[in-house]
């Protein structure tokens, strides 16, 4: 997620309002193009800090802060929504994704047929069956046939019959493939059915993806307690005048509630520890608070059974109370229970997506397994078994996604076999022999490694004699 | 722009048309009869005859006409259904040297094509005569159940008569192809097409863009009106029997006979209740005395005799609309196609089955053609927008072991398409797979149609089902069948293009079509005869008829005498002509002749 950049609203008084310190200093800083990081540092604040300010500038309407990439505002960075309907958002209005010099083809079809054909040629991967005709969800048969006849009668190759169409050729028989897929499946009640279940599926997983990303960005915002700690010391260094402090104040003391103290100074020393005191306080009591926050929008997640927002709350919580054992433990708990959920979808989903055929696909599900337990035997040897299939799937990755295959569990055959075709697809002889070689360690028997070895020692004697 | 015209290559009869400044339209042929019959002859002289003139002959000549040649293309020698049609032709079928059915025409051996070739040509000379310029360029229909090997053959079969079939299409299709010309519909609609010797029911759907989307297809290639025709024979044949004791079968022009008239009954009750099927001097029993077969059929008793076949179509359609997923009631327009669709009969059934009322609004007979023409201009006419979606008829797959079919691509798949599955080896140390390519809906291989076959070699000796070889499976938009199959381990691949399967080798297929030159060049001679021939009978004919009166005036004189004897010797030289096939001696005693019978017709009338 990109972070927003904050912008001074002009022709707004800054002095009619009731500002503190922290916010005079932090609107100081504010000049169009520094981010939420950059002020941080600017400001030797910690980032919630700067955050709270942020907020609370705009709650007053001196500030706005606009995304500097997408026009598109992306949901507030500190919601924990629950997962967005099953329904499929429209394809989005991007910049064109193929090169615009493949327009410049001299063939037999019109700018504007090349320009859909290519619009629609490369974003195929991104489309599901709705989009990719270009109805909605829940569109009749009726129209997904008007929608399908439309875009048939645009990429049959019948309609330029022996005409010259030069790279457009295949690119209109893969895209009339995948559209009378699209239609096949659509206009068939059951194959609807279950290609909707798997829809919604993915669906649900990426809303619970976009659960966890914000959680994820909420945890970029607010530093891990170390850095929290450093920033504090290098205040107070600053406050010091360069005079040096052992960090004396353990953090479980600086989370206990503050008591009131009577300013009474001995020294200007100690007017700036205790001032540092007071704000270190102010700030911790903050952060309890949002932890308090969290935990509760997690328990309200977890009532209605949604784990994957409770794990995702739970989290953020962790994080503004790194020493809370007790909820460190929860969050360890749901998150484990919510990896399992998603992992069972993404397994459901890349089992659909290997009968369809759709290895590109197949290949990125697994990898989301693999995101969220790196170890995943199973889903590891998925992704290099799919990526290996794919017309065009990253050999580098796939053999990576093998190795880890192997190293979670040696003991599997299959995942050495996987891991020495890869390397034999990619031409890496010498390393599909070791593959080989130590799959056959685990199964001496077994003839496709043995297959292997011996066309990989013919192959290393014929370069090398 | 290059014309293209469009053939309906039946199993009875043949049309030919054209799309003609933006509209279809059927070429009639000399005679001026929209269909030419699909019939081939070779005289005793060895002239080839085609289409009316061999329909014309076919009871003198029964041996020597064929019928229905459609029945037999593409088809293994082995198949069922060439032996059901050696018992039922007149003409005589042989087993050729590659599996493949031949016809023996004076003792002259014919591949299927070569017969269908000549009904081709004849509909290419038909369009050529009425264009006034050569036509090279045809879209060919065939049955919707057709497999590919009887696809390949009739390309063949154009490729011999000198034409280039740029596309082969469904019968129904192009029906539908026809219906929806020029309607700005969206409709989803059911073509019942029961011709000569096929029936096909297909369901197509009409939409915006002029798309035609085939969803299913179905058919029986071995149904038709000819099998009608035979239950009748069947039921003469059976009645002269109890009668006279003598079966018609055992003579050949008995039979010809038998059919043409079995035919006509049958077209007849479908205007009239009953009819009389009057055939005099049909056999002579063991006592050499003339037997007549007269007898009353009523359009009641050609139904019962018929029934069962109707069944049959309409279990078809039941099952096509199962495939389909489709209810009766989605179905919004039934069309009939085909000679057979007149009989009040079937169309009862069909508004039965469909519950509603059939279109009659195309030609059963024009109506294949016209789509073809349809198709051909939609393909290489821009100002003609029209994208016709077919679907495979069978289902493709190859051999595997224990002699089962798997399959790659379903039955009713949209074309261009394309499947790939993964194998593997059967046997331990197997180096090479034999892919053998398969067309047909049966699990058991043996029970398809074999389209052809390759070897992959050099696979790695292994244990069995170690090795892993994908096979590829590829459509185009022109019905092209490839099939590819790869060694996933060393890379090694080999493929065939499914073609030159009807039986024919290509070399034969060469030296057919360097033949039909020839043939073309002796057709267009024996068609000035035929021309020539009649034109001189007829005069013969009239003379001789003036002959008497003339005598009678003009005996009296010498100078008549010498006019009666020199009328005489110009008949005469005329006769000669006329039998040794002399066109040019014809057309020198034709002068002579239009003499003769201008002073005869003088003489009478000065009298």
């Amino acid at each position: 997620m990109v972070d927003k950049i904050p912008r001074l609203i002009s022709n707004v008084d800054v002095r009619t309002f009731k500002l503190d310190p922290t916010d005079g200093f932090v609107i100081a800083r504010i000049d169009g193009r520094l981010g939420l990081k950059a002020l941080a540092l600017e400001t030797g604040l910690p980032e919630f800090s700067v955050e709270r300010s942020l907020d609370k500038l705009e709650q007053l309407g001196l500030i706005e802060r606009v995304d500097p990439t997408a026009s598109v505002a992306p949901p507030p960075a500190t919601s924990v929504a629950p997962p967005p309907a099953t329904s499929v958002a429209p394809p989005p209005a991007t910049e064109p994704e193929y090169d615009p010099i493949e327009l410049e083809e001299v063939c037999d079809l019109p700018l504007e047929q090349k320009r859909r054909i290519l619009d629609l040629y490369y974003r195929l991967d991104d489309l599901d069956h709705y989009m990719l005709l270009g109805v909605s969800a829940d569109a009749d048969k009726k129209s997904i046939k008007r929608a399908y006849f439309e875009l048939a009668a645009l990429t049959h190759p019948d309609r330029y019959f022996k005409k010259n169409l030069g790279s457009f050729q295949p690119k209109m028989t893969a895209l009339f493939a995948r559209i009378t897929e699209a239609h096949d499946m659509l206009v068939d009640r059951d194959k609807r059915a279950e290609y909707d279940t798997y829809l919604r599926e993915v669906a649900a997983t990426r809303g619970m993806e976009a659960t966890i990303a914000r959680a994820q960005t909420v945890s970029v915002s607010s530093p891990p307690p170390d850095e929290i700690r450093a920033r504090k010391e290098a205040l107070a260094r600053r406050l010091l005048g360069g005079q040096t402090r052992s960090s004396s104040s353990s953090s479980l003391a600086a989370v206990r509630p503050s008591s009131p103290e009577v300013p009474k100074f001995a020294s200007s020393a100690d007017a700036v520890d205790a001032l540092k005191r007071r704000y270190e306080e102010r700030a911790e009591s903050a952060m309890l608070a949002q932890a308090r926050k969290y935990t509760q929008s997690a328990e309200e997640s977890l009532a209605k059974g949604d784990l994957v927002a409770a794990a995702s709350a739970f989290g953020i919580a962790t994080k503004f109370a790194p020493n809370d054992s007790a909820l460190a433990a929860r969050f360890q708990e749901t998150r484990t229970q919510a990896s399992v959920i998603l992992i069972e979808s993404y397994i459901k989903q890349a089992e659909y997506e290997e009968r369809n055929q759709h290895w590109a696909e197949a290949a990125r599900t697994w990898q989301k397994v693999v995101k969220i337990q790196a170890n995943h035997v199973r889903a590891n040897a998925g992704a290099a078994r799919a990526l290996f299939q794919a017309d065009d799937g990253d050999l580098h990755q796939a053999a990576e996604h093998a190795k880890k295959a192997i190293a979670s569990d040696p003991s599997i055959v299959a995942s050495h076999v996987i891991l020495a075709e890869i390397y034999l697809k990619a031409g890496l002889v010498a390393s599909a022999r070791r593959a080989a070689e130590a799959g056959l360690n685990v199964d001496s028997a077994n003839a496709m490694l043995q297959g292997i070895v011996a066309r990989a020692a013919k192959t290393a004697k014929a370069t090398g004699g | 722009m290059e014309k293209v015209i469009g053939i309906d290559l039946g199993t009875t009869n043949s049309c030919v048309a054209i799309v003609e400044n933006g509209a279809p339209v059927v070429i009639p042929n000399r005679g001026g009869y929209k269909t030419t019959p699909s019939m081939v002859a070779v005289t005793e002289a060895g002239k080839r005859l085609v289409g009316h003139i061999a329909k014309r002959q076919a009871i003198t000549n029964a041996e020597n006409t064929v019928y229905a040649a459609k029945r037999l293309i593409g088809r293994k020698w082995t198949s069922p259904q060439v032996k059901n049609s050696i018992a039922m032709s007149s003409y005589r079928i042989v087993e050729g040297p590659h599996r493949d059915v031949r016809i023996v025409l004076r003792e002259k051996e014919f591949g299927v094509p070569e017969i269908s070739a000549m009904v081709l040509q004849e509909m290419k000379v038909i369009a050529e005569d009425y264009l006034g310029e050569a036509v090279h360029k045809a879209v060919v229909t065939v049955p919707a159940y057709f497999n590919d090997n009887q696809r390949q053959a009739t390309k063949d079969a154009g490729e011999i008569a000198g034409l280039d079939v740029i596309r082969i299409i469904n019968e129904p299709t192009a029906a539908a192809l026809s219906y929806g010309f020029g309607r700005n519909v969206e409709k989803t609609v059911a073509v019942y097409d029961f011709g000569g010797g096929t029936f096909d029911i297909s369901v197509l759907e009409i939409g915006a863009h002029g798309v035609f989307k085939v969803i299913a297809t179905a058919g029986d290639t071995f149904l038709g009106g000819e099998d009608i025709d035979a239950r009748v024979i069947d039921w003469l044949v059976e009645g002269f029997k109890e009668e006279h004791g003598i079966d018609l079968r055992q003579d050949r022009m008995a039979l010809q006979r038998l059919k043409d008239a079995a035919e006509k009954a049958k077209c007849e009750l479908s205007s009239v209740r009953e009819t009389e099927v009057n055939l005099p001097f049909i056999i002579s029993n063991g006592r050499n005395e003339a037997l007549h077969l007269q007898r009353t059929l009523t359009r009641q008793e050609l139904e019962e005799l018929s029934s069962d076949l109707i069944e049959r179509t309409i279990d078809i359609c039941k099952q096509t609309l199962e495939d389909a997923k489709l209810e009766k009631d989605e179905i919004e327009e039934v069309v009939l196609v085909g000679g057979m669709t007149r009989m009040p009969k079937i169309q009862a059934s069909v508004e039965q089955f469909f519950e509603k009322e059939p279109n009659k609004g195309v030609h059963p007979d024009e109506v294949v053609a016209l789509g073809a023409s349809i198709q051909g201009a939609a393909l290489t006419d821009d100002r003609h927008q029209m994208v016709l979606l077919d679907v495979t008829p069978h289902a493709l797959g190859i051999m595997t072991f224990g002699s089962y079919f798997e399959e790659l691509i379903p039955q009713n798949t949209t074309v261009p398409t394309h499947r790939t599955k993964i194998f593997t080896t059967s046997r331990d140390h197997q180096t090479a797979v034999k892919i053998l390519v398969m067309q047909g809906e049966s699990e058991r291989a043996e029970d398809n149609e074999l389209l052809g076959e390759f070897i992959l070699t050099g696979l790695r000796r292994a244990p069995k089902g170690t090795v892993e070889i994908e096979v590829t499976f590829e459509i185009n938009a022109d019905g092209i069948v490839s099939v590819r199959a790869k060694d996933f381990e060393t890379g090694l691949e080999q493929s065939i293009q499914v073609t030159a399967t009807s039986g024919l080798t290509r070399d034969e297929i060469k030296t057919m079509m360097d033949d039909a030159k020839g043939d073309l060049v002796d057709r267009r001679t024996s068609e000035e005869f035929e021309a020539k021939k009649q034109e001189a009978d007829k005069l013969i004919a009239e003379i001789e008829k003036l002959f008497p009166q003339v005598e009678q005036i003009v005996a009296s004189s010498d100078f008549g005498r010498e006019a009666i004897e020199k009328a005489k010797a110009i008949v005469g030289k005329a006769r000669t002509a006329i039998e040794r096939r002399d066109v040019a001696a014809i057309k020198e005693q034709i002068e002579g002749l239009t003499r003769t019978h201008r002073m005869f017709k003088g003489v009478v009338a000065k009298t």
